[in-house]
């Protein structure tokens, strides 16, 4: 019986809870909306830094599961994330943060409403959004129900036999009720600098997690090296080169032209998306941004370099797992790494509250967003605004556990492969928020129907190619796994996507009248 | 802005050499690892990687300018 991990993870749990409780307090100083959605701009460089980030239960859960099928290569397919910190921060950061001050923005929908007077934009802006963050939310419940049921006591995971899935199952929804009355509670409760400081506390033990199960599995599976060649004997060659390992030989993993668009793929994701974006602007002055930036450069490096490490390794300790499963590779490595010492069994906890941590980030900054979208951008914005601090409150708590209840809904019957979810919230962001952030923050001739244009034939073309590979218009390279999209000349329809976005930004917004010039100015040039 | 568009580039090509040294080597006759990455990862990934943290500190440090956020316009005025 591992009771130990299961300990483990309600303490973390309760510590969660607990600063949650501690970040209600800040929210009553300024306004509700101001303190519930955006922590009244008092963040950080380690805030900041640590949680504006896209780590997400895709860190602990998928991306490991790719490195554990595909083997090397898949240091590639994350490496862009070298250069994320720099390019996200840098490109817009300062401007975003000045931008939102400027029009007393508190949510992204906001910031393009009032850069260009349309409360339209910032309609579609809010629709998109929601939709694309609820997909993305979605998927994390999954990833969070599987961590507890993992370190559930009497589900003897590692054995792996059929007869034991009853009992799994059970432990899945068990766990999943559980994680989702967690975040949403802490989250609803909190608001905004809940999912901060959560998110800050949970980083901490994502890095100290990895650092220890590298430890241990570098301990148990020993150099590396060697551990790769053991891998490949379960594998083949390519497990340790491009295009990477694929069970299926028709199937190529990554090939190149793949690899160069995921390289782009990261740091244009992590620059739009919504959450990131609403802590930047949350920030304290232009010193904490320039201090995330570093801190978090090396946080990534101590991330995802030793994840893989880990998950090869982990490939010649365990050499297979059955289809669907490898999602569950980080969590199973815990348990088995330490079995047979002396409260093993909590420091697997421990281990496992790095994905179990990462995931919680998410979905409360995802329900962040969410809720403020529902209730500021389309509720105060269009049906009430005269509505009390009171009434925006009790809005807000019904939106969370609305969300929340759907969430659970959605995940009775769970989604295979929860990277691919990922990327396609990931990608849809970018390819709806990149080249609008752009020209919101840049350029003075944009104009609300250009920026709406950009808006949408980013998220159609993106989301479009998505249908397109669903209803089967497959091709044999990539993940295997449902939702996949057409990649249009074997590369990440984002890249088109984004590529489009700007033509229709630039064209609509030149054959659209012009912004008037005393706002434009007020917004960019200095006072 | 320009360093975005460097760092961007820079790193692309980075994994471009990388790349090309591995589509080189499709065989597992002359897998070399380097404190146990194999050494298309190590030159191509790794290495560069940590050239980015180390630019990210002179960027942080030395080179980025503070600049005034500027006042918080009353949000309440905005409705």
């Amino acid at each position: 019986m591992n009771f130990g991990a299961l300990a483990a993870l309600l303490i973390f749990i309760a510590a969660s809870v607990w600063l949650g409780t501690l970040a209600h307090r800040v929210v009553r100083r300024s306004s509700f909306v101001k303190g519930y959605f955006l922590g009244n701009r008092g963040l950080g460089a380690w805030a900041v830094a640590l949680t504006a980030t896209v780590q997400s239960g895709g860190t602990f859960m998928g991306f490991p599961s790719l490195v554990y099928s595909h083997g090397w290569i898949v240091l590639l397919w994350i490496g862009s994330y070298m250069a994320v910190p720099i390019t996200g921060f840098m490109v817009l950061g300062k401007r975003l943060a000045h931008l939102s001050r400027q029009t007393g923005a508190i949510t992204v929908p906001d910031l393009f409403r009032e850069r260009f007077r349309s409360p339209g934009l910032g309609l579609i802006a809010s629709l998109l959004i929601i939709f694309f963050m609820t997909a993305m939310m979605v998927a994390q419940f999954k990833a969070g129900a599987n961590v507890m049921k993992i370190a559930w006591p009497g589900t003897d995971v590692l054995a792996l036999s059929e007869e034991n899935t009853g009992a799994l199952d059970e432990a899945y929804y068990i766990g999943l009720a559980v994680f989702a009355a967690t975040v949403v509670g802490y989250t609803l409760i909190g608001g905004f600098l809940a999912a901060v400081w959560t998110d800050l506390f949970q980083s901490v033990m994502m890095l100290l997690g990895v650092i220890v199960l590298l430890a241990l599995i570098l301990h148990q599976a020993g150099n590396p090296a060697d551990a790769t060649m053991t891998a490949m004997q379960n594998t083949g060659p390519s497990f340790a080169f491009g295009p990477g390992y694929s069970p299926n030989p028709e199937w190529q993993f990554l090939p190149f032209g793949l690899a160069f668009s995921f390289f782009c793929i990261w740091p244009f994701t992590g620059l739009a998306s919504p959450s990131g974006v609403v802590r930047v602007m949350a920030c304290k002055n232009t010193a904490t941004l320039r201090r995330s930036i570093f801190l978090l450069s090396w946080y990534n490096l101590f991330i995802y370099v030793p994840l893989v490490i880990i998950c090869v390794c982990g490939r010649s300790l365990i050499p297979t797992l059955p289809e669907g499963k490898s999602d569950e590779i980080i969590p199973r490595l815990a348990m088995l790494t330490t079995r047979g010492f002396w409260g093993g069994s909590f420091v697997a906890g421990l281990i496992l509250a790095a994905p179990f941590g990462a995931i919680m980030a998410t979905v409360s900054s995802y329900l962040v967003v969410i809720a403020s979208g529902l209730v500021r951008d389309i509720y105060q914005r269009f049906f009430n605004p005269q509505a009390s601090d009171q009434t925006i409150r009790r809005l807000s708590y019904a939106t969370m556990i609305a969300v929340g209840l759907v969430a659970v809904a959605l995940n009775i019957q769970p989604v295979a492969y929860l990277q691919a979810v990922v990327i396609f919230s990931g990608t849809t962001s970018a390819a709806t928020l990149l080249v609008p952030l752009f020209m919101a923050c840049y350029w003075r001739r944009a104009t609300a129907a250009g920026t709406a244009a950009a808006m949408l034939v980013g998220a159609v073309v993106n989301i479009g190619c998505y249908v397109l590979g669903w209803s089967g218009f497959q091709q044999p390279i990539g993940e295997v796994t449902g939702i996949r999209p057409y990649f249009p000349l074997e590369v990440h329809p984002i890249v088109f996507a984004v590529g489009l976005s700007f033509l229709a930004g630039v064209l609509i917004s030149l054959f659209t009248r012009p912004p008037p010039e005393e706002h434009v100015s007020r917004l960019f040039d200095a006072n | 802005m320009i360093i975005w568009l460097c760092c961007l580039i820079y790193s692309v090509t980075f994994c471009y050499f990388s790349g090309y040294l591995r589509s080189g080597d499709p065989g597992a006759p002359g897998l070399k690892f380097i404190l146990g990455f194999p050494d298309w990862a190590f030159w191509g990934i790794v290495v560069p990687w940590v050239l980015c943290c180390l630019l990210s500190f002179w960027l942080a440090f030395r080179f980025i300018q503070d600049a005034d956020l500027g006042e918080e316009k009353d949000e309440e005025a905005g409705l």
